[in-house]
């Protein structure tokens, strides 16, 4: 469709030309990094490999030195697995289901937010296999004959599911950003005077020419993508869902966890791109493609989520008193006024009370306050998992199992390592790709960019005039 | 241009009407031994058009906040569709009431002498009970019609104001209606269905029910955009409407499964005697075909027809589509209903022909009828010319 509204905010801030575009977003790509992305870099990276070290010292010791006892028998390694991939829902979410529903302001973030997508992947994919204790042997997770030494697995877990169709994700969400980056890179590549540089775009590009018949096949081949991400946005958290709904445990077993898990999903997804769009746009100085407007839509998106959210957890506990279960009307008393309670009503308060300031415009379209918010989500939607985990498990079936949960500090190091995977990750992202996706935003210059509107709406006059 | 409801049309809604009317009556008589199986009809055929009423304003009231412009040229069909409010909340009215006074047993938790032998209701008479279920109707009823008719004006001055501030004013209307809808669809679908079997439960409940009435709004809002383009009362809708409604029926059909298949799958593998009694008696009784036939009408049909491109910019096709979703709807919803009400005593005769043909008929002639009343076309409007210009 050509020609919006003059009514609709411009996305793209100035009046740029096409030149331009490219300018500013190769940018990073062809200077040298600040300070502070050094400095940045550094604690990243040192988180990182502390991770790696607690890990060396979990698979060398074995899953003891986490602060798991017999009744609590998962805890922030599912909880943290969860976590991530929630996180990981927002990218496909803005370059798929947004995409169906023609929101051009998905073009200034969607390649950020697949990066980090496929980055949260990462993160959360390591869980499971940290916690087989042997990575050596984690292809046994796939369905693979018995002389392979592993055993014939067990269709009928979710834990199976999970691996189809978080593998699954994964590689079409690679797939998708890829195909996506193809044009941007060769864009670089023939800015490039590096010849080493030259080089690797050179290759990443796939030989890009830009004729007729490469964009013809991109067109088909993004749109065959989209169509197969759309569902994956919500089978992945359908089936983490489903580790604890198929459950007979109270206070997992619970028909709306499906969606319920996939609105949570997309809120925790929204929130971490935030919190690094909002870093971004300043050190990288795209303060005119990733405007105001831009934060405002993900803030609408995290209030309708997180009421989503809300309403499930409502219908949770009513369901509960309604059901006349005693086990799980205790389920949620515990939760509510229980020892862990404390976590329960960060939850609540995280999650559903405080998204809900987002209705006043003024705080929805004020950055710092964004950026405060999109924080408070993140730590709402861990004590969630951390809610529904523990405190179904800490008090089970058996009173006389009943026990507590402490975290130990290889736990946290755990946790606080994969945060520095994650970060050091796109901090080396933000350096060396384009990103935001250049030739997708080339195409709505000339329909919401703000000096193309200015002009349109001066015809528009002149028009009546006459 | 207004619409002008044809002579034939509106013959066959009356017709339709009145002869559901005498059907129902006859079936009173008829069915004298088994009355509770009339009254569970009426209840599936006003609960389901009602629901497509309230999903109208529901579709008005989503894209007025999300911004939406390309559905301004159709707007007034899901306006008008939500008129029916009234109407179908009045006879959901007349089942409630007529189930408190004792003439039918649909609802087990307003006899009280079941209650009276029964712990586990007892349990919920807190929140089952005559006079709180009566104030939940006041209130479904004052918001959903107040916002109905409220929005529909609102949208009608637009044709004469056509300012930014005035659709400023419906989206913060529309969101507010919003806001009340997101926990009035959950308890409204617990109240007038779940409650039919009342010791069983399910989370999901709500929502699986919200969207069985939306993807209903979706097929019946393109059946009347398909007729009135035919006749020529809508030049500006074009095929790139047509094609984004089939869309929506496709993608929502999908939606509807995912949730439906949710619930199914959950319960059956955790096999709770609670939960899974639910699906026993709709899987290994009489209901079994029924309700097979309902999924490959609600979902196997739409995926593989709705699938292509062309088939979504065919009027002949979206419209028998749409009237088969339509059925499967209907048909959900009665296997939803009938086994709690009646058990094994169903069937499909009078009582069930009766219902259907009554508010099918009432609907097409209400809803029809309001379209005469104000220009098809909206005149002005903030998002007209993105709408009109609409192309994919």
């Amino acid at each position: 469709m050509h020609g919006e509204s003059q009514y609709r905010v411009p996305l793209i801030r100035g009046d740029k030309t096409y030149h331009q575009i490219t300018e500013d977003i190769c940018a990073p790509i062809e200077g040298r990094a600040g300070k502070l992305w050094y400095l940045a870099f550094t604690v990243s990276a040192v988180a990182a490999l502390w991770g790696v070290g607690c890990i060396s010292y979990l698979l060398g010791t074995g899953v003891g030195v986490w602060g798991l006892n017999r009744t609590v028998n998962w805890a922030w390694d599912i909880t943290n697995f969860v976590w991530w991939v929630g996180i990981g829902h927002a990218g496909t979410l803005i370059s798929a289901v947004l995409l169906l529903f023609r929101q051009r302001w998905r073009m200034a973030v969607n390649r950020s937010a697949e990066a980090m997508t496929i980055f949260a992947v990462v993160c959360a994919g390591m869980f499971p296999l940290i916690h087989m204790g042997r990575l050596w042997v984690g292809y046994w997770t796939l369905p693979l004959p018995n002389q392979f030494g592993s055993l014939w697995v067990n269709f009928n877990s979710p834990l199976l599911w999970d691996v189809f169709a978080i593998s699954t994700y994964f590689s079409v969400s690679l797939g998708f950003w890829y195909t996506g980056l193809i044009p941007d890179f060769a864009t670089v590549r023939d800015r490039q005077v590096i010849p080493w540089m030259k080089k690797i775009y050179q290759i990443t590009s796939f030989g890009w020419s830009g004729t007729a018949k490469q964009w013809q096949r991109f067109e088909e081949v993004s749109l065959v993508l989209a169509g197969m991400s759309t569902p994956l946005v919500l089978s992945v958290h359908t089936i983490v869902s489903f580790d604890f709904a198929t459950s007979v445990i109270p206070g997992w077993h619970t028909t709306i966890f499906p969606p319920y898990f996939v609105a949570g999903a997309i809120f925790s997804g929204f929130a971490m791109v935030l919190t690094l769009l909002l870093i971004m746009r300043k050190v990288l100085k795209l303060e005119d493609y990733i405007t105001v407007g831009h934060v405002e839509s993900m803030n609408k998106i995290i209030i309708v989520t997180g009421s989503i959210v809300g309403v499930a957890y409502i219908t949770e506990l009513f369901v509960a008193y309604y059901s006349g279960v005693q086990y799980e009307q205790y389920a949620f008393l515990n939760r509510a006024t229980g020892p862990l309670a404390w976590s329960y009503w960060i939850m609540m308060g995280c999650n559903v009370i405080s998204p809900q300031v987002f209705w006043i415009k003024k705080l929805r379209t004020n950055l710092t306050f964004t950026f405060f918010m999109s924080l408070v989500v993140n730590v709402g939607m861990w004590f969630e998992r951390f809610v529904i985990i523990v405190t179904s498990l800490h008090r089970d079936y058996l009173p006389s199992s009943w026990t507590m949960f402490y975290p130990t500090w290889v736990d946290v190091g755990v946790y606080v390592g994969t945060m520095g995977i994650f970060f050091t990750l796109f901090l080396l992202f933000s350096r060396t790709f384009p990103v935001i996706a250049m030739a997708e935003l080339k195409s709505i210059l000339k329909i919401s960019g703000e000096g193309w509107k200015k002009r349109q709406k001066e015809h528009e006059h002149e028009h009546d005039h006459h | 241009m207004k619409y002008e409801f044809s002579g034939k049309l509106k013959i066959a809604s009356i017709a339709a009407t009145v002869i559901g009317l005498v059907l129902i009556l006859v079936s009173f008589f008829i069915y004298g031994d088994n009355i509770t199986r009339v009254w569970a009809n009426l209840l599936v055929t006003s609960f389901f058009f009602t629901g497509v009423a309230v999903a109208g304003i529901f579709f008005v009231a989503v894209n007025l906040v999300g911004e939406g412009g390309w559905y301004t040229v159709f707007k007034r069909i899901p306006e008008a569709m939500s008129t029916f409010l009234p109407f179908g909340m009045f006879f959901l009215l007349i089942v409630v009431v007529a189930g408190m006074l004792g003439a039918h047993d649909i609802y087990k938790w307003m006899n009280p002498e079941i209650v009276a032998q029964d712990e586990l209701i007892q349990g919920k008479s807190g929140y089952l009970n005559n006079t709180f279920f009566l104030i939940r109707f006041a209130f479904y009823a004052a918001i959903w019609i107040g916002f109905a008719f409220m929005l529909r004006k609102m949208s009608l001055r637009d044709d004469m104001l056509g300012t930014y501030e005035h659709y400023i004013k419906s989206r913060n209307r529309a969101a507010t209606f919003l806001v009340l809808f997101a926990v009035t669809s959950s308890t409204s679908a617990w109240d007038f269905i779940m409650s039919v079997d009342v010791h069983w439960f399910s989370t999901l409940f709500g929502w699986y029910t919200f969207a069985g009435y939306f993807v209903s709004a979706i097929a019946i809002m393109l059946v009347i955009v398909l007729h009135l383009k035919r006749n020529g009362f809508m030049p500006t809708v074009n095929m790139s409407h047509i094609q984004d409604l089939g869309k929506f029926l496709f993608a929502f059909s999908i939606f509807w499964t995912y949730l439906y298949f949710s619930q199914f799958l959950l319960i059956w593998y955790a096999d709770m005697p609670e939960e899974i009694v639910y699906y026993i008696e709709r899987y290994d009784t009489s209901y079994r075909p029924w309700v097979l036939v309902m999924v490959v009408l609600n979902l196997v049909l739409p995926l593989l027809v709705l699938m292509t491109r062309d088939s979504k910019r065919n009027a002949t096709t979206l419209t028998i589509i749409s009237l088969l979703v339509v059925a499967g709807h209907y048909m959900d919803l009665f296997q939803m209903v009938m086994p709690g009400a009646v058990g094994e005593k169903w069937g499909w005769s009078f009582p069930e022909i009766g219902a259907l043909l009554f508010f099918a008929g009432l609907f097409t002639f209400v809803v029809l009828n309001t379209l005469t009343k104000a220009a098809v076309e909206p005149a002005k409007g903030t998002f007209l010319e993105e709408s009109k210009h609409h192309a994919i």
